[in-house]
């Protein structure tokens, strides 16, 4: 009798028990589910972006935590005004207790909102990316309808400062260009996730039975930029550019032994926590290419030098004027018959003498030297968007090819590539491939620095001292840029001014009139510590002769370089070179 | 073929084995009895009482320490709240620190300052004292033209409050008389911008 009782109980039980599970499973399995599915939460953790550092790890940009502050609509909508109520209860009174905190009109949110609740919106964000300090007070208000979420924020503590170089993140947070786009894997880290189970409160449930992964944290990438040279000449290169009315400007500062770009300053900039309008992906220092006008005239040296065709001291009458194929050739200053050495045609820019010399040279030789230096190729900086530039094939030279291209015409160049030029000549003819990026660092701030730049010697030492010299007497007062000069230090460098190729409107791929004017030199020039190039594009309205409007930048630039890094001043005097004969 | 014959085999086999059917067991109820019960109400007592407290303790042991887990999951995120915010905090005044650190920010207040920026510096040279270079002092840099490509120009709910007024970093003319010029032996640069 017991024993059925029992029986009876246990089927009870066990009715009950199924009863429920097909109410639960078979009747309404959709709402419990849903239940279940709002309390359990798949998270993705997002990988905190690494940060972008100059040289001595100051942040150049960085990833910090922002909110965005949106709007319910359709909770507005149902929010109703109590009798007598002073809290915010209707969109328009939402509105005037949100927009001043968030720097916004009323009028214009309360429009915004009305709009949104006569089209039965769910969701509109009223701001993004706001300081968590003012979304907690605009939270803090508790008004109805209005919500905030966490987001992250790329921003640059000195803004404009190497924008060109740093690149900036879309709204995703992905590396678009610059430095951002170049070490996207390396600054992007891993996002993790977590499924947690949470409570009415929203509190992780602990013994929910999370499946947790960690987010990697990207790495941090240090530059060699130096945050105060590379301010410092985006100050001068944004004046100058002003001052000339060009169209751009350029200032790359290069350590001579290690290759390094401490500076990369580029006008006009761009501020990218506020990038609104304008080509913010372009760098003109990488993908601007020019004709380097004068300054090839380095290379036509070298080739000569290397191959015994002339001495520093050579003579070389220079004509006022001299026909190569049909093409009449013409010096910068109209002269008589004149008789220079070498180095006085280097000295003085002659394009008679450079291309006197390169005749005897050869398209073949001088080609050879020009990508020996690095022209026609990729400089290594790793930088997107550089452009290689263009260096024609002795085949594909016409007749006054030999007229043009010793002197820097008809080939096409960048910043960089020029700077690495000079820097090959002051590192006594080793070329090392320039770099941007010093390496990376973890979260534990171990440096792991990047692969030792590449080496290749270009010419020997003593052509390298050779050409040093003669660049020298350049800065001098019978050179072309004595306002290149640098109180206490020696100075070597090469002036360059060449017809400018539209790069863009009608004119395009013409000489539209307008002038490349460039400065590019070494300091101290006994013993080279850094290279500067100074290359403002489409000047003419005010100024363009590169020893004019390039060389006291140069000397502004280079004399902060020499002073920040403490360069002994040089105590020796150039040496003389004799430029002319009578 | 040979299948169906072995299984046709095992058929007719098996029947014999499955045949018989069960014989009826004789009835012998008369001779089985019922052991009568010991009653030993005396043992039974604490058996019980040690199952009720197993049961008792363990329930509230797993209440305890059921409780114990959520408070430190409230405390935990009372806390997670608290870093959070801390957290912040310091990001907001890291911030701070980064924008009055900015170069540009540097300069526009070394300006106001009567401040200019440095001249040639001079070496001694330890060995022989000699002094290397030709020391002079600075001047203030003439020509104040507008720089709008480095001067920010944030929203200003994202800027902090205390970077100063960054739409004026011109270079000016200082307020004040420059300061004295600079003396003969200095070593360091007088920039004092690297660090």
């Amino acid at each position: 009798m017991r024993l059925r009782s029992g029986l009876v109980l246990l089927g009870v039980v066990v009715l009950l028990l199924a009863s429920r599970l097909v109410q639960l499973q078979g009747l309404q399995p959709a709402a419990y589910a849903d239940i279940g599915v709002q309390r359990t939460q798949d998270i993705v953790l997002p990988a905190m972006r690494g940060q972008v550092l100059d040289r001595n790890g100051s942040p150049l940009a960085l990833s910090v935590v922002a909110m965005n502050i949106y709007a319910e609509p359709r909770t507005i909508a149902k929010a109703t005004c109590q009798k007598g109520a002073t809290a915010p209860c209707d969109a328009q009174s939402i509105a005037a207790a949100v927009a001043p905190l968030l720097g916004l009109k009323v009028g214009t949110v309360a429009g915004q909102l009305a709009a949104n609740i006569a089209a039965n919106k769910a969701f509109l964000y009223l701001k993004k990316g706001i300081d968590p300090a003012l979304a907690q007070r605009v939270m803090s208000l508790n008004l109805p309808g209005i919500g905030q979420e966490s987001t992250t924020q790329r921003v640059h503590p000195n803004h404009a400062l190497a924008a060109g170089v740093l690149g900036f993140t879309d709204y995703q947070g992905i590396g678009r260009a610059g430095i951002e786009l170049a070490m996207q894997q390396v600054l992007a880290g891993k996002d993790g996730r977590t499924v947690a189970r949470f409570d009415a409160a929203g509190r992780v449930i602990p013994t929910g039975g999370d499946s947790h992964v960690d987010p990697i944290a990207g790495k941090s990438v240090e530059l060699t930029i130096d945050r105060d040279l590379q301010w410092y000449a985006q100050q001068l290169v944004a004046d100058q550019v002003a001052a000339t009315q060009a169209k751009s400007g350029t200032a790359v500062v290069m350590d001579v032994k290690t290759g390094e770009v401490l500076a990369l300053a580029t006008a006009p900039s761009f501020d990218p926590d506020n990038r609104t309008t304008g080509n913010f992906t372009a760098n003109p220092a990488i993908s601007d290419v020019y004709e380097p006008g004068s300054v090839n005239k380095v290379i036509t040296a070298a080739a000569a030098l290397q191959d015994g065709i002339v001495t520093p001291q050579t003579v070389i009458t220079v004509p006022p004027t001299y026909k190569v194929a049909g093409h009449v050739l013409h010096d910068a200053e109209v002269h008589g018959v004149e008789h220079l050495t070498f180095a006085g045609v280097l000295a003085k820019s002659s394009n008679i003498g450079t291309v006197k010399v390169a005749q005897q040279l050869g398209a073949d030789r001088l080609y050879a030297m020009m990508r020996n230096f690095g022209f026609g190729a990729q400089s290594g900086l790793g930088l997107p968007g550089e452009s290689a530039g263009i260096i024609p094939k002795p085949a594909d030279w016409s007749g006054t090819s030999i007229a043009n291209i010793p002197i820097g015409q008809g080939i096409s160049v960048n910043a960089i590539q020029v700077a690495s030029v000079y820097a090959t000549i002051a590192n006594g003819g080793v070329r090392v491939q320039p770099s941007i990026v010093k390496g990376t660092r973890d979260s534990a701030g171990h440096l792991t620095p990047v692969p030792a730049a590449a080496q290749r010697r270009v010419v020997s030492s003593a052509i390298a001292a050779q050409i040093r010299a003669m660049l020298e007497s350049v800065v001098s007062e019978q050179g072309t840029a004595p306002l290149a000069a640098i109180p206490g230090y020696r100075v070597a460098g090469k002036t360059g001014t060449a017809q400018r190729v539209a790069t863009s409107g009608p004119m395009q791929g013409r000489y539209d009139g307008s002038f490349t004017s460039s400065f590019i030199g070494m300091a101290p020039a006994d013993a080279p510590r850094y290279v500067t190039a100074v290359v403002l594009q489409g000047t003419g309205a005010k100024g363009y002769f590169g020893g004019v409007v390039a060389a006291p930048l140069f000397s502004k630039i280079m004399g902060f370089a020499l002073r920040s890094y403490e360069v002994v001043p040089s105590g020796t005097k150039p040496p003389t070179l004799r430029l002319s004969v009578p | 073929m040979s299948a169906m014959t072995n299984g046709s085999a095992a058929r007719t086999l098996s029947l014999p084995l499955r045949s018989p059917l069960p014989t009826p067991v004789p009835k012998r109820s008369s001779s089985l009895r019922l052991v009568p019960q010991r009653r030993s109400s005396a043992a039974r007592a604490p058996f019980l009482v040690v199952v009720v407290t197993l049961l008792v303790g363990g329930l509230l042991g797993l209440l305890l320490l059921n409780t114990l887990v959520a408070q430190d999951s409230f405390t935990l995120h009372d806390l997670g709240k608290q870093a959070t915010s801390l957290s912040r905090q310091e990001q907001e005044l890291a911030r701070q620190v980064q924008a009055l650190q900015a170069p540009a920010a540097l300069a526009s207040r070394a300006t106001a300052l009567g401040m200019v920026p440095g001249g040639p510096p001079a070496f001694l040279r330890l060995s022989d004292g000699k002094v290397l270079g030709q020391p002079t002092a600075g001047v203030a840099p003439v020509a104040p033209v507008t720089r709008p490509s480095v001067t920010p120009s944030t929203t200003p709910s994202t800027k902090p409050a205390t970077t100063g007024p960054h739409g004026s970093t011109t270079w000016t003319a200082p307020r004040q008389s420059p300061p004295p010029a600079a003396t003969n032996t200095r070593t360091t640069t007088q920039t004092g911008t690297h660090r």
